[in-house]
């Protein structure tokens, strides 16, 4: 077998990419090509489904199949791409506006049917890409240029959502925590059934600027102060948890696959078919 | 009895198997090599609403598909006999539904107590049975066999035996 | 799965699944939408009885994005659905023209716009499979008359969808859709299947969207060892975004040149009647049902009429529908809409042949009395 390195799945001819800087996503991208090669997959194993926005660019430097498509419909996509060749290993780049967005139908329809696919979710709060308005993970009265003095909208939360619809493994993470990102990677790829990991990323230029900090450098150590392990979270009071957001795997489970009941379910004979006449 | 092309429309209610007996008659004409069509109607409520199968036959290549010129009619409901009474030629047989219909005794009315005999042959389900009994003796474009073959082939085996033996009760009885 | 062989009785929407199968098709992604269901219902039913997979998205967004998936993967794909599931295709069927997949999408069309009459039929999407989705894009759209070439041109429809690289439409509609009619099904062995191209490049040389001198790429399946790089943004022959003005133009241009130059191989129609008769009435799909029963009756009353029948809607059917403008003293449009191929006829009409718009949009047929009377009206002027 012929090993591969993280570079072998990065297509050197595009790069580099056109991330700005302080940007988390080129970080993820470093992390899920990583993951890939560690997990002794190849290229031709394995097809990447993009969206649109900052990480939907993401296929643009991938050297896997890869599929780029309309806003939102990236796992859509890729339940006829794994259901068309199961052997296929199958993930999705979304951002917050792909996954839970325009999405959102999609997100939480793959989670409930438990397609085995892996969904790496990169929220930075906002749409990067078109300007810095927001999404559907945009915090209660964060601004943004499409909520200039507030937000009166309350964000969701991408790990309940996908807990909640069906997936059989939910976790969190950020680019600071670089080593367990790939970790998560490698165990949400391995799992059978569908799973998410959100990642969550600065966005200095349009997110951070308005709501945290316009260096680059502080809105990493942001995510350094406010990501914290699940152990650690739940020793806080109410008022710190609102401040912070948890990181780690939430939910790791074995429900069967939609292929796989699939299979089952129609394997059984004519008898069990026919029902009433 | 030369006719190029035998228009059937049979209406009632859905439930009394209309849309099955007219695949019957259609596949049984099929079977003699003549040209079908069957198109069929019915309201959002899979039971219990007004139902209607129409099935053309045809010596040769039927182009228009829906029964504009209607040869027969199977009234097993007084909204299926009111639609059609005004609508169709004084030729037009309407056979209806002793039990459930009220006539205005046209000249081609022929009324039979279909529901009667269906219950009195022990399931009112066989209803479109004894219809098509009725019909082949009314209009004998086809031979009984073909319609008996069908039957045996499109109904549950142990159906079987009473539908056939609704076929010849309404074959029987039902007279020109 | 137990196929149906030889002369059968069918219904419309259970021919396409058998045709669909026979193609090859292994894979379909839809959601429910009266006429159109029964689809649906069936390829539940016999799809995994072949080793397929039926999948019943979420919507019809999504239904046509597994479809696409599905089909990049290397198995062929379909969707069906009527105008409300159409209209929500139409983002993804422009993604499956830009990316040059393969698939079929059956649209069952039913009377509109909305919801309408929901069970009732209509034709009044003939410009929507033209224009629905944005940008200047190809499209081939066959329209079946009868059970018999429902099945017929759903597997010509999977052929012309692999052979050209192109979503293909069938625009079909509720009484077509439902009626049930005698057709045959050949053998198996009797059919021509057309699979897409294979590459013969080197894997290091390999480029998705190179094309020879016919303008068709040689997309390889997902998993290959070509690997195949798949993108809705303007693309080069690599596959890879690229923003260039030049390749936005060079790949639009070809996507049309691929259909345009093989317009012989695609456009279809069926005469009937007398070729050179005075008044030629132009119809498709149910309607030109109705329309061959006028040309008969007229033909007892000493009309002389004939019917140019629509297969092929687009490309459109330019050349012969000259010719009948040309031949004929006066055309008659009819359709089930408030003029849509009248308007693209009258597009052609350089002799300036009378052309009268026949319609109907209250989710009734058009019977043989309401042509024969324009017909007599026409005649009459």
């Amino acid at each position: 077998m012929t090993t591969h390195t993280h570079k072998d799945f990065l297509d050197q001819r595009h790069l580099p990419h056109i991330w700005c800087p302080g940007c988390g996503d080129g970080i993820v991208l470093r992390a899920y090509t990583m993951a890939l090669a560690e997990l002794g997959l190849a290229p031709k194993d394995v097809v990447t489904v993009t969206g649109i926005g900052c990480w939907g660019k993401s296929d643009d430097y991938v050297a896997t199949h890869a599929l780029h498509g309309t806003h939102g419909r990236a796992l859509a996509y890729a339940t006829g791409v794994k259901l068309g060749n199961p052997d296929l290993t199958v993930v999705t780049l979304m951002g917050d506006g792909d996954a839970v967005t325009i999405g959102g139908n999609h997100f939480i329809h793959a989670a409930r049917r438990n397609i085995d696919l892996t969904a790496i979710v990169v929220n930075n709060y906002n749409y990067g890409m078109t300007g810095g308005q927001y999404s559907a993970t945009t915090p209660l009265n964060s601004k943004t240029t499409t909520s200039p003095l507030g937000n009166a909208e309350p964000g969701f939360d991408i790990c309940s959502l996908a807990e909640t619809a069906g997936a059989n493994f939910v976790a969190r993470t950020t680019p600071y925590h670089i080593v367990s990102l790939k970790n998560l990677l490698k165990q949400a790829i391995t799992k059978k059934g569908f799973s998410v990991v959100e990642v969550i990323t600065p966005c200095p230029t349009y997110f951070g600027r308005y709501n945290i900090n316009p260096s680059p450098v502080a809105n990493m150590h942001w995510l350094k102060e406010k990501g914290v392990p699940v152990a650690k979270y739940q020793q806080m009071t109410e008022e710190e948890q609102a401040q912070h957001f948890v990181i780690g795997a939430f939910v790791n489970k074995d429900r069967p696959d939609f292929y796989t009941m699939y299979q089952q379910i129609n394997s059984r004979n004519g008898t069990e078919r026919e029902g009433e006449r | 009895m030369k006719k190029k092309q035998w228009q059937f429309i049979l209406a009632g209610t859905g439930g009394q198997g209309l849309i099955l007996a007219g695949a019957v008659l259609a596949k049984a004409a099929i079977s003699e090599a003549k040209k079908v069509i069957q198109t069929s109607s019915y309201g959002a409520q899979s039971r219990g609403g007004f139902s209607q199968a129409e099935v053309i036959i045809s010596d040769g290549e039927i182009y228009f598909m829906k029964c504009d010129k209607p040869n027969f009619i199977l009234a097993l409901s007084q909204a299926a006999y009111d639609k059609y009474k005004d609508n169709v030629t004084s030729e037009c047989i309407i056979l209806y539904d002793h039990d459930t219909v009220i006539s205005n005794k046209r000249m081609n009315d022929k009324g039979y107590s279909f529901n009667q005999r269906a219950i009195e042959l022990g399931n009112s389900k066989v209803i479109n049975s004894v219809a098509l009994g009725a019909i082949l003796k009314l209009c004998p474009i086809l031979e009984n066999e073909s319609v008996i073959r069908k039957l045996k082939e499109e109904l549950p085996e142990k159906v079987v035996p009473l539908n056939l033996e609704a076929f010849e009760v309404g074959y029987r009885e039902v007279t020109p | 799965m137990n196929r149906p062989v030889g002369k059968q009785f069918m219904q419309g929407n259970e021919a396409c699944v058998f045709a669909a199968i026979d193609a090859g098709a292994r894979f379909y992604a839809g959601y429910p939408i009266t006429p159109s269901s029964e689809i649906a219902e069936l390829c539940a039913e016999f799809l995994p009885q072949v080793k397929g997979v039926f999948l019943q998205m979420e919507d019809e967004l999504g239904s046509m994005a597994a479809v696409i998936g599905a089909s990049a993967a290397g198995t062929k794909s379909f969707t069906a659905t009527s105008g409300p599931g159409f209209s929500l295709m139409q983002e993804n069927l422009g993604m499956a023209i830009y990316t040059e997949v393969p698939c079929v999408v059956v649209n069952v069309q039913r009377n509109g716009p909305s919801t309408a009459l929901a069970t009732r039929p209509g034709q009044g999407d003939v410009m929507q499979t033209r224009w629905g989705t944005h940008g200047d894009h190809p499209i081939i759209v066959l329209s079946p008359s009868s059970v018999q070439e429902y099945y017929d041109l759903t597997v010509r429809a999977f052929n012309l969808s692999e052979k050209y690289c192109t979503p293909v439409i069938i625009l079909t509609d509720e009484v077509i859709g439902h009626m049930k009619e005698d057709l045959v099904i050949p053998q198996l062995d009797d059919l021509e299947i057309i699979n897409r191209k294979v590459p013969t490049q080197s894997i290091e040389e390999y480029r998705p969207y190179q094309t020879g001198d016919d303008d068709i790429p040689a997309i390889a399946p997902f998993g290959s060892d070509y690997i195949v790089h798949i993108s809705s943004s303007c693309h080069d022959e690599t596959g890879f975004s690229n923003s260039k003005p030049q390749t936005a133009d060079k790949l639009v241009r070809r996507l049309h040149r691929k259909i345009d130059r093989n317009i012989e191989d695609i456009v279809q129609v069926e005469w009937f009647g007398a070729r050179n008769a005075d008044l030629c009435i132009i119809a498709y799909g149910a309607v030109s049902r109705t329309a061959k029963q006028v040309v008969v009756d007229a033909e007892e009353k000493g009309l002389s009429v004939n019917l140019l029948r629509i297969i092929t809607h687009w490309p459109f059917p330019d050349a012969q529908v000259k010719e009948a403008l040309n031949q004929a003293k006066a055309v008659i449009v009819a359709e089930m809409n408030l003029g849509q191929v009248a308007q693209e006829i009258q597009r052609l009409n350089s002799s300036h042949t009378p052309i009268y718009s026949l319609t109907r949009i209250d989710g009734e047929m058009i019977i043989p009395s309401q042509i024969m009377s324009k017909i007599e009206e026409v005649m009459r002027s």
